[in-house]
């Protein structure tokens, strides 16, 4: 009787196990090893990690990356939660809603950064005709800045609707009596969403918050496709560092090494932020 | 494309200490919490409720954040520092947090 | 209401760059690279005929769909229990092992890629079905225990122990009152996981050569080939999306009273 949960959890366990901790386990050998093609890996402890440490370009990576998911945490969450708050309740409407949004959702990620590649092309996109209209001259190739609010862009076209759908599942849990109870009270707007919608959110907030810091940390084929990482280094993230350590680079154990820096940073962030929305607005205790 | 490293696990000691002793680390708090359950409290510094398991993986958390600034600051000169600030840091976290 | 208006804003910013993606699936490559035209003015075809009698193509398209299904089943079958066991009952540690369960979809794949290829090497999987879709599990089974375990939680637990007292053995309150409860859970997990297998392609690529190649691979495949042959590649981004469009459409009420079930 008490092992029952862990019966239950047997099928999931074992397929992490083949899908993440076996991996896991050599990755955290790697990172300790040196692996040049063509030698015997030989031992040399902490030195993948100090020289990663001590990398600009990692440090410049990092840094990007927490602005990045910072600019596309304060953009996507409150930007998607409005939407889903115009979102129909009810009607044709709402089909409709979700399979338009659900579209680019659906695009090879790949693809997404092609589309995006042949709208900033300087001779056939459409972004630059349109600046080049307003007088401005717009450049992904050459101007960090442009590059930068693109893949930005992108990102917001690309990610936003998943957290529509999040937050329009969530909207639509909360019981309508309490939105009457409001009215009766005559809250204003503003109250009523501060004290009815946001904290019966929190749930789903937490899962939109935290699903876009993951997968923006892992952003990796969208830029790769529009910029290739460039101009310079100026939009090469995380993800983008490690694959060239991991595969375009000779030093395997440099890359598993990255991995584990990388993957200890989401795990930090996620957990604080985690905690910190679990126990936002509620005294002590939490559900889940 | 990829070069494979000769054997694919390439077990290394550390890798063995590390998660021998986050085994032994799970097993120790699964027997303390089933002689004595520590469910949540809110007596330490933190303002919210935590289990003794979350002041465990605190600690480690902040191990680890050690470790880097240690390797960052310090580069391999007496690695063994981390591991004594770590033990101190779960000692502190589990009882304190 | 004028709030609609935002919506149907937001929704014109999302079709712009499908609209043009389609637009220039229908041109061809000397109209693209010319010039900037909002409708294609030499109208043609030959970027979908290329597309749909290559078997090259073909092949991507049906690998892909394979490969996402087989993902689909194994996370749907190895989180049901497990989210079950998480919404039911309370054991040791079980907050921890939810939290690590998580963990495991922020594993960067770019992390993965070299151990996955190797351990699929020595168990003879790459270039298979079985390598991409069982790899695919890192991120997709963490999310759909934690959605399933919030729409499971939305059931209220009296209704396990009625069934209980009303005599149902366990396996036939599975399958008779459980399941069809939260089939719209079930709908959107598929949804989100099939969505998140079939574009993915750092892993894909890493585990396939030839014969499992993926549409996503097939694609960056035909990139690196000697110059970018922008009207094919429309059409095949086109192509690419219709499946997805297909089962928005299809699961659309499902997905509708599913999103709209539980916290999710």
């Amino acid at each position: 009787m008490k092992q029952r949960p862990w019966l239950f959890l047997l099928p999931a366990l074992l397929l992490v196990s083949i899908s993440a901790f076996i991996p896991l386990i050599a990755v955290m050998n790697y990172s300790q090893l040196t692996l040049l093609p063509g030698t015997q890996p030989y031992f040399s402890g902490l030195e993948n990690f100090i020289a990663i440490l001590e990398d600009e370009a990692f440090r410049g990576a990092l840094y990007r990356q927490f602005i990045f998911s910072f600019l596309v945490l304060i953009t996507e969450i409150p930007l998607g939660l409005g939407l889903a708050m115009c979102m129909p309740k009810e009607g044709p409407g709402v089909g409709v809603s979700l399979v338009l949004l659900g579209i680019p959702l659906l695009i090879p990620w790949n693809v997404v950064g092609i589309i995006w590649r042949v709208f900033t092309r300087s001779d056939i996109g459409v972004l630059p005709a349109a600046f080049d209209w307003v007088g401005y001259s717009y450049s992904v190739s050459s101007s960090t800045a442009d590059a930068w609010w693109t893949v930005l862009a992108m990102d917001i076209w690309h990610w936003t609707p998943l957290v529509v759908l999040i937050c329009y599942a969530g909207l639509q849990a909360i019981p309508q009596e309490y939105y009457m109870a409001a009215k009766i009270d005559r809250a204003s707007p503003w109250k009523t969403f501060r004290y009815v919608t946001l904290p019966n959110l929190r749930g789903v907030l937490i899962i939109a918050v935290l699903l876009r810091l993951m997968d923006s940390f892992k952003i990796y084929a969208e830029p790769f496709v529009l910029t290739g990482g460039g101009p310079g280094n100026s939009t090469t993230f995380l993800s983008t560092y490690t694959s060239r350590m991991a595969i375009g680079g000779f030093q395997m154990g440099r890359g598993a090494a990255t991995s584990l820096i990388y993957f200890f940073i989401v795990i930090l962030l996620s957990f604080v932020i985690y905690i910190v929305m679990l126990n936002l607005g509620q005294g002590a205790g939490g559900d889940k | 494309m990829i070069s494979l490293p000769p054997d694919w696990l390439n077990w290394t000691i550390p890798t063995l200490l590390f998660l021998g002793s986050i085994i032994t680390l799970l097993t120790g708090m699964t027997i303390w919490d089933a002689k004595d359950p520590g469910w949540s409290t809110t007596e330490g510094i933190l303002p919210i409720a935590t289990t003794r398991g979350d002041r465990l993986f605190m600690g480690l958390l902040i191990t680890g954040c050690i470790f880097c600034l240690w390797l960052y600051f310090f580069g391999q000169t007496a690695v063994w520092g981390v591991l004594v600030l770590g033990i101190l840091s779960i000692i502190g976290t589990i009882n304190f947090f | 209401m004028n709030k609609k208006y935002y919506l149907i804003l937001f929704l014109v910013f999302l079709l712009i760059p499908i609209y043009w993606m389609i637009n220039m699936s229908f041109k061809p490559n000397s109209e693209i690279l010319s010039r900037l035209t909002l409708y294609p003015h030499e109208f043609t075809l030959a970027n979908y005929e290329e597309i749909l009698t290559s078997e090259f193509w073909r092949a991507g398209y049906i690998n892909s769909i394979i490969m996402a299904s087989m993902n689909v089943v194994f996370v749907v079958i190895a989180a049901l229990p497990a989210a079950y066991a998480f919404s039911r009952w309370n054991f040791r540690g079980d907050k921890h092992l939810f939290f690590w369960f998580l963990t495991n979809r922020m594993a960067p794949p770019a992390a993965f890629m070299v151990p996955f290829f190797i351990l699929y090497s020595n168990m003879n999987l790459i270039d298979t079905y079985w390598a991409v879709a069982l790899a695919h599990c890192l991120f997709n089974l963490p999310l759909a225990i934690w959605i399933l375990e919030g729409f499971m939680s939305g059931i209220p637990k009296e209704i396990d122990e009625m069934a209980f007292i009303d005599g149902h053995s366990f396996t036939s309150f599975c399958w008779n009152i459980f399941l069809p409860l939260i089939k719209p859970g079930i709908a959107v997990t598929a949804f989100l996981t099939f969505m998140f297998s079939w574009v993915e392609l750092l892993l894909a690529r890493t585990l396939t050569n030839e014969a499992a190649q993926p549409i996503t691979v097939t694609l960056t495949r035909s990139l690196g080939a000697g110059g970018w042959d922008w009207g094919v590649l429309a059409a095949a981004g086109v192509v690419a999306m219709i499946p997805g469009a297909i089962i928005v459409y299809l699961v659309r009420d499902l997905l509708a009273t599913g999103f709209s079930m539980g916290r999710v």
